[in-house]
Formats: structure tokens, C-alpha cells, sequence
């Protein structure tokens, strides 16, 4: 070490041993109230989803034709409908309306808990092995794949008075389904979009015929590899008159199971098909600037605009971006904190919705450049 | 391990030295607190995060680096920035060390004026003692870029301790 080393290294070390931290049990307090306060609010969506998914069949239920009728009691107990931000259970739902996803008609047994049905649905329906139950908030039931992971699925349970606790659906968090919702109707094609995080970006679609885990319909397509990033992909489903459960899911590249998160989505019998025209759709297109907006926000940052407007002292810790390079369908822009270099490549593909960010890369640092991979 | 657990296990494991690792870029130390547990919410919130356990460590001190810098950021902007001769109360002064704590002081007022990357990489270099390549995997660059940044930090500090004189 050189007089320069040696005089930074004391420098350094002298000025870290004069500073403590005031309170590390309050601190240790605050940073868990915090990150509790992030999960219980993810936790009250679902809670409200998942209700609002079983209101949604069982509407669904009897509107529907007599013939698809099915013995089952509807009744919600609401005797004690909360939705406020609370850790013990909320929203109390008796009843499956539509046909539960786990157990299978055909099982006979009673499922003596949300947890027992969570995890045999994880083990026995979505192939995690090693799978893992942590805790609940009424009904929805946290499952990670094996006990070193921290990777969540929510999986969704309501009561039924006959065959006990039964699954109705199941949301991994890195694994957002903005389309279908649950019991959209089947069409001959299915678009199916999101948001994800998975390894190699990689994400398996499946669809299943409700009281089977073989599908009749296999697809993959590519979210966020290391990072959220939106995906979208149209498929074809097989042609048929019977409900499916449609399964996104990472792959578990452990080999410990078959996966490791998992949505899993209901969806309706397709319905007959209509004689009338289409209807030209008037939805307006997503912008370049909206699509980076949305990737920007997605990573907790927030987005100024492109860098040339940037307002300076207003917008300094924003993220701001630059058109690189116009390819008709595809556009490179590089993007950065305002009135920074720049240190991020983005990948902007036209499609039927307008532009979306496609994917991202790291554009090195200003005594390493790196160029666009794509 | 949940994660509950973890955030315990990593809190009480990390959380003294950090605050001292953001001590060293921001003279306030109850920034240099509320930056450290921004940085445990962002990276415990982010079930992404928490899938590799070995990597909470790195994920930490980048986020702390970045609170810091973002501080710093806003500071000079505001033209607020106030240097460390500013009244920092755990800067010891006591008289038999006054020679050896200006010396110190202007070590450190030297290295905050440094740009972004090589400020870090010196503190993560000659306080924490990490490798080049935990340096790299810190800040998401590439181990020849810490070594650049590692000789030019140095040889800038070097510099603005020679121009003071």
C-alpha cells in the first residue's frame, strides 16, 4: 500500500469508527414496519381479487345456461368484510361457485385447511416438490418452491361446505397476468400479457383441462430476465367446449420440481361465436414515451420525459431517455438520471398495442462503453 | 430461512457497517441512517431481491452507494453541499490527533469530490477491502472498469491532496 492507499484507508477507517448508529432494535423496528406495510398492501389486493374473482363465477354461474348448472352453495359470509390493511384474516369465502381448480372433482377427500390446500395444490397440481407453505392472510396462502426460496406464489383458496378448503387461482409475484382474467371465455385466440421476472426470461404457458395436470395446450414466451418487463404473446387454443385452468409459470431450473412460481388463471368455455362484424377498435396506441414510462416506473424509478426537456433541479434523480436509433418496428433508445451519462439501453418493439418495452441492457460506463446488443 | 428471518439475521449482520459505509460519502449520520434503511425496505420488498440470499449483501451496499449518491446529487444541485469541515460531531478532534484528523478530514473532503464511480469504488477498495470482482458485482460494472476506476480515483486524490498544499 502507498502513502496515498494508507492515508485514504485511515482516513476512511477513522471516520467509520467515530459514527454508531443511534437505535439498531428501532431501526430493525421501523425498516420490518415498512417492508410489512409493502406486503400487506400487495396481500389486501389479492385478498379483494380473489374475492372479487369468486363474486365474478358466481355471477358468471348463474347467468349461465341451466344445462352447465352445478350443485353448490352460494352465500358469502360476510359478517366480518374487512379489507383494511390488516394482518389476521379478512374477507371470510364460503362457497366455489365455479368448478374449484384443486382438488379435482373426482377426489373424494375434505380439506381440512387453506394451508393443507395450498400445499397439496403446490405439490400435487403445480409439480414444487419441495414446496413450502409460509404465511396466510385469510384465504390467500404464500408458497414458496422450496424452503431456501424466496420466491412467492399467492395461492388463492375459498370454502366450499362440501369438499372443505378448495383452490380457486393462484398469483405469483413475479409473474403479473394483466389478460385473461379469470373466467374470461376461451376464444380461438388468446392473448396473454403481463409483466415478468424469471430465469433466462423464460415463461411456460399451459393449459390444462380442469381435473387434469396433463395439458392439451404447451407455449413459452419471454418476460424480464433480470429485471420486470412486460411480456405479451397471442396463442391458439385447442378447439373445445369445456372450461381450462390456463398455468404461466417459470420452470423450477433447480430440477428440485417443475416449477418454481406459478399463476394460475380459470378460464370460461369459449364463447359461440358471433355473427356480428367486428368492431374497429378505437383503443389509441401506446406511445414510445408512455411504453418507457411504464418500463421506468416498473423498477421503482420515475420517468422525466425525454432528456432534452429535462427541467433542471426539478427532475434530478428522474430517469430521462434519448432516441438511438429508429429500425420502423423497432426503436433503441438509451436512457439515464437526468443530466447523467446515460447507462441503460432499452429495446422498444411496435405491436398491436403500441410500443413496449422489449427488453434492456446495460450500456456500460463512460471509461467502458457498451453498445446496443441488439 | 423466511424472509422475515432474514431481514433480522441481515439487519443485525449489516446494518452497523453500512451505516459506517454511508458515513464515509455523507456527513450527517442521520442520513446516513434513513439512506441504510431505505436501502433494507427497497431490497426486502423486492421478492427479486430475496431470491438469492448470497447476493443480499452486494444488494445492500449498492443501494446504500446509491442513496448516498443521490444525497450528494441533490446537494450539489441546491449548491448545499456542505464539505466536512462543516460540523460533523463523531469527527474526532481531539488535540494530541488535530494534525493527523485534518489530515483525515481533507482525505475525505478530497474523495467526496470525486466523480460518482470512483469515489465508490475507493471506499468499497480501501474501507470495506473487497475484491475487484465483489467491487464489480457491488456496482454492476466490470472488473477491468474497477481497476480503471481504482488507479483514477486514486491519482485524482492524489492530485487534490498535492493542490492543497
Amino acid at each position: 500500500m502507498n502513502d496515498i492507499e494508507s492515508r485514504l484507508a485511515e482516513a476512511l477507517a477513522a471516520r467509520a469508527a467515530d459514527v454508531e448508529p443511534h437505535d439498531q432494535d428501532d431501526a430493525l423496528n421501523r425498516i420490518s414496519e415498512r417492508v410489512t406495510m409493502s406486503h400487506r398492501r400487495t396481500f389486501t389486493i389479492l385478498a379483494v381479487a380473489a374475492a372479487v374473482v369468486v363474486a365474478a363465477g358466481t355471477v358468471a354461474f348463474l347467468s349461465g345456461d341451466d344445462d352447465k348448472k352445478q350443485a353448490v352453495n352460494i352465500a358469502t359470509d360476510s359478517s366480518d368484510p374487512t379489507t383494511t390493511a390488516s394482518t389476521t384474516p379478512t374477507t371470510v369465502v364460503r362457497s366455489a361457485g365455479p368448478t374449484p381448480i384443486w382438488p379435482f372433482a373426482s377426489d373424494q377427500r375434505r380439506i381440512a385447511s387453506a394451508a393443507d390446500a395450498a400445499r397439496s395444490f403446490a405439490i400435487d397440481y403445480l409439480g414444487m416438490t419441495n414446496a413450502v407453505v409460509g404465511d396466510s392472510n385469510g384465504l390467500d396462502v404464500q408458497v414458496f418452491p422450496n424452503e431456501r426460496a424466496s420466491l412467492r406464489t399467492i395461492v388463492h383458496v375459498v370454502e366450499d361446505d362440501t369438499k372443505g378448503f378448495v383452490v380457486v387461482g393462484a398469483s405469483a409475484d413475479m409473474i403479473e397476468v394483466d389478460t385473461p382474467v379469470a373466467h374470461d371465455p376461451l376464444s380461438s385466440s388468446l392473448a396473454v400479457s403481463g409483466r415478468s421476472l424469471a430465469f433466462e426470461a423464460q415463461i411456460n404457458l399451459e393449459l390444462r383441462p380442469y381435473g387434469s395436470t396433463s395439458p392439451v395446450f404447451e407455449d413459452f414466451t419471454m418476460g424480464g430476465g433480470s429485471e420486470v418487463l412486460p411480456f405479451s404473446t397471442t396463442i391458439t387454443p385447442p378447439s373445445t367446449d369445456e372450461p381450462l385452468v390456463l398455468v404461466v409459470f417459470e420452470g423450477d431450473a433447480s430440477g428440485e420440481g417443475a416449477m418454481s412460481q406459478a399463476t394460475v388463471i380459470p378460464l370460461a368455455a369459449g364463447s359461440s361465436e358471433s355473427t356480428e362484424p367486428p368492431t374497429p377498435t378505437t383503443t389509441r396506441e401506446r406511445t414510445p414515451e408512455e411504453a418507457i414510462d411504464v418500463h421506468i416506473r416498473s423498477s421503482e424509478s420515475e420517468y422525466a420525459g425525454p432528456c432534452d426537456e429535462a427541467i433542471e433541479n426539478e427532475e434530478i434523480d428522474k430517469y430521462c431517455s434519448r432516441l438511438y436509433e429508429d429500425r420502423g418496428t423497432t426503436r433503441i433508445y438509451s436512457a439515464g438520471i437526468v443530466f447523467s451519462e446515460f447507462d441503460t439501453w432499452l429495446l422498444l418493439t411496435h405491436g398491436a398495442d403500441g410500443w413496449t418495452v422489449t427488453d434492456a441492457a446495460s450500456a456500460g460506463t463512460v471509461d467502458e462503453p457498451q453498445p446496443p446488443p441488439w | 430461512m423466511g424472509p422475515s428471518t432474514t431481514l433480522a439475521a441481515m439487519h443485525r449482520e449489516h446494518y452497523r457497517s453500512l451505516v459506517k459505509l454511508a458515513s464515509l460519502l455523507i456527513d450527517d449520520r442521520s442520513t446516513c441512517e434513513e439512506i441504510v434503511q431505505d436501502a433494507f425496505v427497497a431490497v426486502f420488498r423486492s421478492p427479486a431481491r430475496l431470491r438469492d440470499e448470497s447476493r443480499l449483501p452486494a444488494y445492500l451496499r449498492s443501494a446504500v452507494l446509491n442513496g448516498a449518491r443521490s444525497q450528494l446529487r441533490k446537494r450539489q444541485v441546491r449548491s448545499r453541499l456542505r464539505s466536512v469541515d462543516s460540523p460533523v460531531s463523531e469527527v474526532a478532534s481531539a488535540e494530541a490527533g488535530a494534525l493527523a484528523a485534518e489530515d483525515q478530514r481533507a482525505v475525505l473532503e478530497a474523495l467526496r469530490s470525486l466523480p460518482d464511480r470512483q469515489r465508490d469504488v475507493l471506499v468499497l477498495r480501501f474501507y470495506l477491502d473487497l475484491s475487484e470482482s465483489e467491487i464489480a458485482t457491488t456496482l454492476g460494472i466490470g472488473a477491468g472498469t474497477v481497476k480503471t476506476h481504482t488507479r483514477r480515483g486514486l491519482e485524482a486524490l492524489a492530485q487534490q491532496l498535492e493542490n492543497r498544499r
